[in-house]
């Protein structure tokens, strides 16, 4: 059986990777719409529309 | 009879029916406040009507938060907000978007596409019904207009139901849904960004009015996180 | 509504997480007013902007359709059932009007329009046919269209 310690770190390495991904996630989407709000700006710029 | 016994009967008689009664209690209002936000929603999701429907959806609200207040087992409040803004989410783009495919040949379409196009999105207003099946004639609009129409929000009006419901397959397909929503709003912006000439020149708020317009559908970006941090044993089969 | 201490908890979330769910929710509030509002304020503006109620709706779209098609003989036509997508032409099928750069990036050389810009240009355009109409009982040539 296996002892509460290592358990309760397994889950906490559990949550700390969950956070990580969900930070990165985060990170990645809304990176995403940013890049592209920058991309359109930059072409307005470009273009003058 | 003894008042020990008395009072041990009465316990155990009002035991199993004060639970069911609970039950029933937070059901029933559960489904009153739902009445109210069901509504609410309907309405909203026409968006000319919105303003109508915003206070009956707040009294449904109101309603849920009193019931929760009085000790009612009802939906939690974020579950709540996240299946009904979802669910107006893929109401309001279903709306615009059928309008542009089925109604195409309207007034109302000739008149609110291409003035909404020319003001925010050169997309709804470049050689608008020319294409053969007419409407929006930005290249790609058609196929986001089709998968969303017939695949994404149906499936998401779905999901949202059984989340409302706070089954286990609903918060599943939420969270499918959610994702396709996700790549919706990156396949999409990365369409006009391709064709941004079109979607832009001319346009009386180029970029920053559609971003500010839009910004309010980013409902998905919000409920993935949730999805993925909240606990489901919540969600019940 | 959450706080720190699992009492104060809403179903469903967990100390960890209880920051991140409160954003959201206020966030979720924040964009469910801005939706209605949207909704609302959108016909109104689009509306004004485009000349209501000096001009009728079927005459903003028609001065749409001219603008568009750079094509001053542009109407909106009334369709039946006989339009896309049930069956029939498209209103716009075929037309050869239009001013684009193409290339693989097509750019639209349509001019913006500005503030209530279409009742002026329905104005001037009657101005012009008017004077052309004048001219033509003296002249036999006509004033070409802009």
């Amino acid at each position: 059986m296996r002892k509460p310690q290592e358990g309760t770190r397994l889950v906490n390495e559990q949550d700390r990777a969950k956070r990580r991904a969900l930070l990165v996630l985060q990170l990645v989407i809304y990176g995403y719409l940013a890049l592209m709000i920058v991309i359109q700006l930059r072409l307005w710029l470009q273009r003058g529309w | 009879m003894s008042t020990k016994h008395e009072l041990a009967t009465a316990a155990a008689d009002a035991g199993p029916i004060g639970y069911d009664d609970h039950v029933e209690q937070s059901r029933q209002a559960q489904r009153h406040a739902d009445k109210w936000m069901i509504s609410g929603t309907i309405l909203m999701g026409t968006a000319i009507l919105g303003i109508f429907g915003l206070p009956l959806f707040l009294r449904g609200l109101f309603l849920q938060r009193k019931a929760q207040r009085a000790g009612l087992s009802v939906r939690p409040i974020i579950v709540t907000l996240i299946g009904y803004m979802v669910m107006l989410d893929g109401a309001l783009n279903t709306f615009g978007w059928a309008v542009d495919l089925f109604a195409s040949h309207t007034y109302v379409s000739r008149i609110f596409m291409p003035t909404w196009g020319n003001m925010f999105d050169g997309g709804y207003f470049w050689h608008y019904n020319e294409l053969a099946v007419g409407g929006a004639g930005a290249p790609g609009e058609k196929a986001w207009e089709v998968l969303g129409i017939f695949i994404v929000f149906p499936m998401r009006i779905a999901a949202c139901i059984g989340f409302l419901q706070m089954k286990r397959w609903g918060h599943q397909w939420m969270v499918v849904t959610c994702w396709t929503g996700l790549l919706m709003w990156m396949g999409y912006v990365a369409n006009m960004t391709v064709y941004a000439d079109i979607r832009f020149a001319s346009v009386v708020f180029p970029v920053v009015g559609w971003w500010v317009y839009n910004i309010f559908y980013i409902t998905p970006f919000l409920s993935t996180p949730y999805l993925h941090t909240d606990n489901r044993e919540i969600f019940s089969d | 509504m959450s706080s720190t201490s699992t009492e104060g908890l809403q179903l469903g979330t967990s100390p960890e997480y209880s920051r991140m769910h409160t954003i959201i929710r206020r966030v979720c509030y924040v964009l469910l007013f801005g939706l209605v509002i949207e909704g609302a304020l959108t016909f109104p503006l689009l509306a004004i902007w485009y000349g209501v109620p000096t001009l009728t709706p079927a005459q903003v779209c028609d001065e749409l359709q001219k603008v568009m098609y750079s094509d001053e003989s542009r109407t909106c036509k009334s369709h039946g059932l006989d339009s896309p997508p049930l069956g029939g032409p498209a209103e716009a099928q075929g037309q050869d009007t239009a001013r684009d750069t193409w290339r693989v990036q097509p750019t639209p050389l349509y001019p913006r329009i500005g503030f209530r810009e279409l009742v002026k240009n329905k104005r001037e355009r009657e101005a012009r046919e008017r004077s052309a109409g004048n001219n033509a009982d003296t002249e036999p040539s006509k004033k070409p269209a802009k």
